[in-house]
């Protein structure tokens, strides 16, 4: 079953056209994974596919709902993790996974389990009592990834999941993405890091200048360009994309 | 590399809304300015008066000669009908009625009556101007009165000498005659509750409006407002509890203030208002509520449109001085003026600054005019859900996102 369906989706901030026409499909419990250079158009793409920006043209379905008729159902399907996130400094941990869990909660039970679940995903045991204001980046991010699966979304959306974390961190936190997919989840996520992409993603994207110019997965890709990893076929398509 | 250094910090500390609020701050202050010259220049003009002299003899002939000097004249007779009317129609200020005994009474050892009906037709402090001018000439008779009898009588009966004429004041204001007050006691006797209102009404949306204006920089700032919209609830909901919130955050705010500045200021007035009729019942207090609640949630609603406005928390914090400004205007003119004595464009725009209806709401409903703080009530609350709807508008599109620009949306994400 397609979980997302992206068609000839086109986005300009004035006159700077974001995106100029891409197209992508997501198979459910997959990680798809968007890659470009900074500016290429992969957070544009993200937050239209979360229902934060419209587009311009083009058509965007979630689950079978389409963007512009039917955003409440596919709020109801998705979480979003946005780059460089923070979370309501005044709460504590616990405070902000249940804040978030009753948006999602059908019964008291079934709040219960979200938050039981987000307390194992965060991992920050005692310090989900403690307010967020006295986080570590990486624990505000391991207390934001819990957030985003704790309410186990039928897609994740994760702009670089893994910034700014430690490696130790950011392992946790690829793991932890592999078991939610393990569990039936399906992933999209944007990244500079070429390793975390080798490692997570069943199938890649790569984006420049508001175009994808390259969809396969990191075996495919590194074979057809006879590359050894997927670093150095992102710079081989990026250098002579649209030339070559 | 100092010039680098500097031009760098210019360009973080001179910012195009820096600007902007500087010069709407200016703009506020030239008013205020221009507002204290013309009461500068009323002190300086000559009030318009009606005398009745109903004493032909030495005293009232003095004071019908030397009135002149302190006053322009609009009516100079014996009948007290004639006088009003004519002061009535010309717009004056006072109706000096000079007692038929007046001479008499100072002659044969006893005070000599003079009344005075004032016309007022404000409660600010600019409109009782003209009367504070009068005042002078009346105290000006009583020092004539005294050295004509320290000339002729040297100081036989000091009592009478230092203390010739007794002055009997009534004000007349709002179809209402108040026996035994001047405008200036009227003023001081009223501006202790309203004065209240205004001082809380102008913290209240300060603090409000800053937490307001602060919070949302800081949630676009960490994105947790971002994280909010995709979640499975009305956008609509995330504006009005917002929005909600602070405004009874500053409900509460404005009961604590309330009790303390109201002991503040019974430590101040000396008798209250009830001893001249004026009082509020509950239906008042009702409306007073409504009028702090709707100006509250309009000033919210604005504070929650300048911090959509605003990139990040930096801005933000700028973004709270024309909410500031907006709210000193409006107390500072209230003060200075009453609304019935300004101009039309001046009224029209102190109408709608919503903070206003809240600050007049005690003077209007002591003075029975319950229908404007009724009108006002409405204006807000239309105001505020124009401000809601607007917000939620802007909620619902990805302006939040990318900021607010003129550009008609074609497409929008509901």
């Amino acid at each position: 079953m397609k979980t997302i369906q992206v068609d000839n989706l086109k986005k300009n901030y004035g006159s700077f056209q974001a995106l100029k026409g891409i197209t992508f499909e997501i198979e459910q419990g997959e990680i798809f994974g968007l890659i470009g250079p900074n500016g290429a158009g992969k957070t544009t793409t993200l937050r239209i596919i979360c229902t934060l920006l419209r587009p311009d043209a083009g058509s965007v379905r979630v689950f079978g709902h389409d963007l512009l008729t039917e955003p409440h159902e596919i709020r109801k399907v998705i979480s979003y993790l946005p780059e460089d996130a923070g979370a309501y400094k005044e709460l504590t941990g616990i405070e902000y996974l249940r804040f978030i869990a009753r948006f999602f909660a059908k019964d008291e039970k079934h709040f219960n389990q979200m938050v039981e679940r987000g307390v194992q995903i965060a991992g920050l045991s005692d310090r989900l009592r403690t307010k967020v204001s006295t986080y570590s980046k990486g624990m505000t991010r391991r207390l934001l990834i819990a957030r985003a699966l704790m309410v186990n979304p039928k897609l994740a959306v994760l702009d670089e999941p893994t910034s700014g974390l430690d490696v130790l961190n950011a392992r946790e936190v690829r793991n932890t993405i592999k078991e939610f997919v393990q569990n039936g989840g399906t992933v999209l996520l944007s990244s500079h890091n070429m390793l975390e992409v080798e490692f997570l993603c069943d199938r890649i994207a790569l984006i420049n200048n508001g175009e994808i110019v390259k969809t396969g997965t990191p075996k495919g890709l590194k074979e057809e360009f006879g590359l050894s990893n997927v670093e150095e076929v992102f710079t081989e398509v990026i250098r002579c994309s649209g030339t070559c | 590399m100092f010039w680098n250094l500097l031009k760098k910090e210019l360009r973080e500390v001179l910012t195009v809304s820096s600007v902007v609020v500087v010069v709407v701050v200016s703009f506020v202050y030239g008013f205020i300015g221009r507002t204290v010259g013309s009461v500068e220049k009323e002190i300086s003009k000559k009030p318009l008066v009606a005398v009745v002299n109903l004493d032909k003899e030495g005293f009232g002939k003095a004071i019908e000669q030397s009135v002149g000097n302190f006053a322009d004249v609009v009516y100079m007779g014996e009948n007290i009908d004639d006088g009003l009317k004519k002061l009535q129609d010309n717009g004056g200020t006072a109706l000096l009625v000079i007692d038929e005994s007046f001479t008499r009474s100072i002659q044969s050892g006893e005070k000599g009556k003079i009344k005075v009906l004032w016309m007022l037709r404000g409660l600010g402090i600019a409109d009782t101007i003209s009367s504070t001018v009068f005042e002078r000439f009346c105290k000006n008779v009583e020092d004539q009165v005294r050295m004509s009898l320290m000339t002729e009588y040297g100081v036989e009966n000091p009592q009478l000498v230092m203390n010739p004429v007794e002055k009997v004041d009534a004000t007349f204001f709002n179809k209402k005659t108040f026996d035994g007050l001047s405008p200036s006691q009227l003023l001081n006797l009223t501006s202790s509750q309203t004065t209240m209102t205004s001082v809380v009404m102008m913290m209240l949306i300060i603090m409000a409006g800053t937490t307001v204006i602060s919070s949302m920089g800081l949630e676009k700032e960490n994105k947790t407002l971002e994280t909010l919209m995709t979640m499975p609830v009305k956008r609509s909901y995330i504006v009005f509890s917002k929005i909600l919130a602070a405004t009874i955050a500053g409900l509460v705010m404005a009961g604590i203030y309330m009790v303390g500045f109201n002991f503040y200021m019974k430590s101040f007035t000396i008798s209250s208002t009830a001893s001249l009729g004026l009082t509020l019942n509950t239906w008042d207090y009702v409306l007073v509520g409504i009028s702090l609640f709707s100006a509250l949630l309009c000033g919210i609603g604005m504070s929650m449109f300048l911090g959509i406005i605003s990139k990040d928390f930096k801005t933000a914090q700028t973004m709270t001085f024309p909410l500031t400004a907006l709210a000193i205007f409006s107390m500072l003119v209230t003060m200075f003026k009453d609304f019935s004595s300004l101009s039309m464009p001046l009224k029209v725009i102190i109408f709608a600054i919503p903070f206003t209806h809240p600050m007049l709401s005690i003077r209007n409903l002591l003075f029975g005019k319950s229908l404007f703080v009724i009108y006002g009530c409405i204006y807000n609350i239309v105001l505020s859900v124009i401000l809601i709807s607007l917000i939620t508008r802007i909620f619902n599109s990805d302006r939040l996102i990318v900021g607010v620009s003129l550009r008609k949306a074609k497409r929008q994400v509901t």
